[in-house]
C-alpha cells in the first residue's frame, strides 16, 4: 500500500521535506476482517520505506499592500468642525489643613428625620384594598423592585 | 375677570404644582383667585389642602348641570377651589364626551364666573389636547403652556409654534397672541437643563412668561398639602413662582376698579322737598 496521496498533499502544503508514511497509511476500512496471524512471515516482512525527499512548497504568493492601511477620512458635517468639546473649569485643590481633623461626613438628608408629612400619612392610613384575583394572571408574581431601595424588601418581593 | 388656562403639550410637567403656585402667588398679590381643576387625576386640590378623600368636586359632575357656587370649597390657603371630583375612568371619559358634545356645559358656567370682574379664574387643564381647553382657551385672556427643560419638552416646541397644539387657522389666530411659555423646574446644575432652558428663552423672547428652579420644596409642599409659596416661602422655586405671577398679570386685564358709591340723596336745604 502506497502513502496516502491526500497525507502527500497535506504535508506538501504543510512543507513538511521529511515522512515516513507507513503510519499515515490508508486505514483498513471498518468493514475488512483483521488478518488472523498478527506475525508477518520473512517474505511478507516489508523494509521500511526510506525518508522520501519532498519539494518544497512553492511560495504562496500574498497580496502586495503598497503602504499600511489608512482609514479613509469620513467627511464631517459643518457643525461638526466648530463644535468645541466643553471644558471643565480646572477645579484647584484647597489647601490641606496642617492638623489632620476627624473628617465627619454632612448627614445626607435622607438620614435626617423627616418631618410628618400629611399627604403621606392619609394616603397609607387606609388598608391596601384586597385585589380581584383574576386582576393578575394565575401564578403571576407581583414586581417589586424594591431591591436596591427599600433593605429587606427582597424578601418581600420573593414571598 | 380674566381666566388664565394652564395647559401642557405633554404631560409630568409639574402644571397641577405650578398651578397650586400660581394660584397662591396671585393671591398674595392682591387679585382674588378661583382655581378651577379640569385634569380627572383630581389632584390640585391636594396642593390647596383639601382631604385624599373627599371626592366632592365640580367637573365630574358637570353633566348634572351643578350650581359652581355650590361646588366651591375654601382651602386652608384662603384660595377658593373647585376641584374636579372623585371619578374613574369611564366617568372622565363620559365628561370629556359631554363637554366635546355640548361645550355650552362648560362655557356658561364660565361665562357666568367671567362676569365677576374682581375675580380671577385659573384653570388646570389636562395635559395634551382636551375637549376642556377648547372650550375655555377662546374665553381666556392667557394660555400659559408649561414644558420642562429638557429635550422632549423642547421638540415639542415647533408643535406650539405650527398650530398642532392649539390649532390652526382662526383657532391658531385667536389663540396665538394668548399663549405664553414657562419652563419648570429648571436645574442649574444641569448641562442640559440649562442649556434647554437658555436655547428656549433665546428662541421664544418675551413668549416665555418665566422659569422655575427645580427645588426639592415643591415636592416637600405637596407632601405638607400647601403651595410652595406658603410652605417655604424663601424657596428657590417660590420666588421664581412669584416672578412668573408678575409676569402674568402683566399680560392679564387689570382688575376692575371698585364701584364707585351711589351719590347719596342730599336735600336742599332750601327746597328739602327737592332731592339732588
Amino acid at each position: 500500500m502506497g502513502p496516502d496521496p491526500d497525507i502527500v498533499a497535506l504535508a506538501t502544503r504543510l512543507g513538511l521535506t521529511q515522512l515516513t508514511y507507513r503510519s499515515f497509511d490508508r486505514p483498513a476500512m471498518p468493514g475488512r476482517p483483521a488478518p488472523q496471524d498478527a506475525t508477518p512471515s520473512p517474505a511478507e516482512v516489508v523494509e521500511p520505506t526510506p525518508p522520501m525527499e519532498l519539494p518544497l512548497p512553492a511560495a504562496v504568493p500574498q497580496p502586495a499592500f503598497a503602504q499600511p492601511y489608512v482609514p479613509a477620512a469620513v467627511p464631517q458635517p459643518a457643525f461638526a468642525q466648530s463644535y468645541v468639546p466643553p471644558t471643565r473649569p480646572s477645579v484647584a485643590m484647597p489647601p490641606l489643613a496642617a492638623a489632620q481633623v476627624a473628617y465627619a461626613p454632612p448627614p445626607l438628608v435622607a438620614a435626617q428625620p423627616a418631618p410628618a408629612f400629611p399627604l403621606l400619612v392619609q394616603a397609607l392610613s387606609r388598608p391596601a384594598a384586597q385585589q380581584p384575583e383574576a386582576a393578575a394572571p394565575s401564578g403571576a408574581q407581583p414586581f417589586l423592585n424594591l431591591r436596591h431601595a427599600v433593605p429587606g424588601a427582597a424578601r418581600q418581593a420573593e414571598y | 375677570m380674566p381666566l388664565l388656562c394652564l395647559s401642557s403639550p405633554k404631560g409630568g410637567v409639574g402644571k397641577t404644582s405650578l398651578a397650586a403656585g400660581l394660584a397662591f402667588a396671585l393671591q398674595r398679590a392682591g387679585r382674588q383667585v378661583v382655581a378651577l381643576d379640569c385634569d380627572p387625576q383630581n389632584a390640585l386640590r391636594l396642593h390647596l389642602g383639601m382631604p385624599i378623600f373627599d371626592g366632592a368636586g365640580y367637573i365630574a359632575q358637570l353633566q348634572n348641570r351643578p350650581d359652581w357656587r355650590a361646588c366651591l370649597r375654601t382651602t386652608p390657603a384662603g384660595i377658593a377651589l373647585l376641584p374636579y371630583g372623585e371619578t374613574d375612568m369611564r366617568g372622565a371619559l363620559a365628561t370629556a364626551s359631554a363637554i366635546e358634545r355640548e361645550p355650552e356645559l362648560l362655557a356658561a358656567p364660565m361665562r357666568d364666573m367671567l362676569a365677576d370682574p374682581s375675580l380671577i379664574v385659573l384653570a388646570d387643564t389636562p395635559p395634551g389636547a382636551s375637549a376642556v381647553l377648547s372650550v375655555l382657551a377662546p374665553q381666556a385672556s392667557l394660555v400659559l403652556a408649561v414644558l420642562l427643560a429638557d429635550a422632549a419638552s423642547t421638540a415639542l416646541i415647533p408643535d406650539i409654534e405650527s398650530g398642532r397644539f392649539l390649532g390652526r387657522g382662526t383657532m391658531g389666530s385667536l389663540l396665538g397672541p394668548k399663549l405664553l411659555i414657562a419652563l419648570n423646574q429648571v436645574d442649574r446644575a444641569s448641562r442640559l437643563s440649562v442649556a434647554a432652558a437658555e436655547g428656549v428663552a433665546a428662541h421664544l423672547g418675551p413668549r416665555l412668561a418665566g422659569a422655575v428652579a427645580r427645588d426639592e420644596a415643591v415636592a416637600e409642599a405637596l407632601a405638607c398639602q400647601r403651595p410652595v409659596g406658603l410652605h417655604a416661602p424663601g424657596s428657590r422655586a417660590a420666588g421664581d413662582i412669584s416672578d412668573l405671577a408678575a409676569a402674568v398679570l402683566r399680560e392679564l386685564p387689570p382688575p376692575a376698579p371698585p364701584p364707585a358709591p351711589a351719590p347719596q340723596p342730599v336735600s336742599s336745604p332750601l327746597f328739602p322737598w327737592v332731592r339732588q
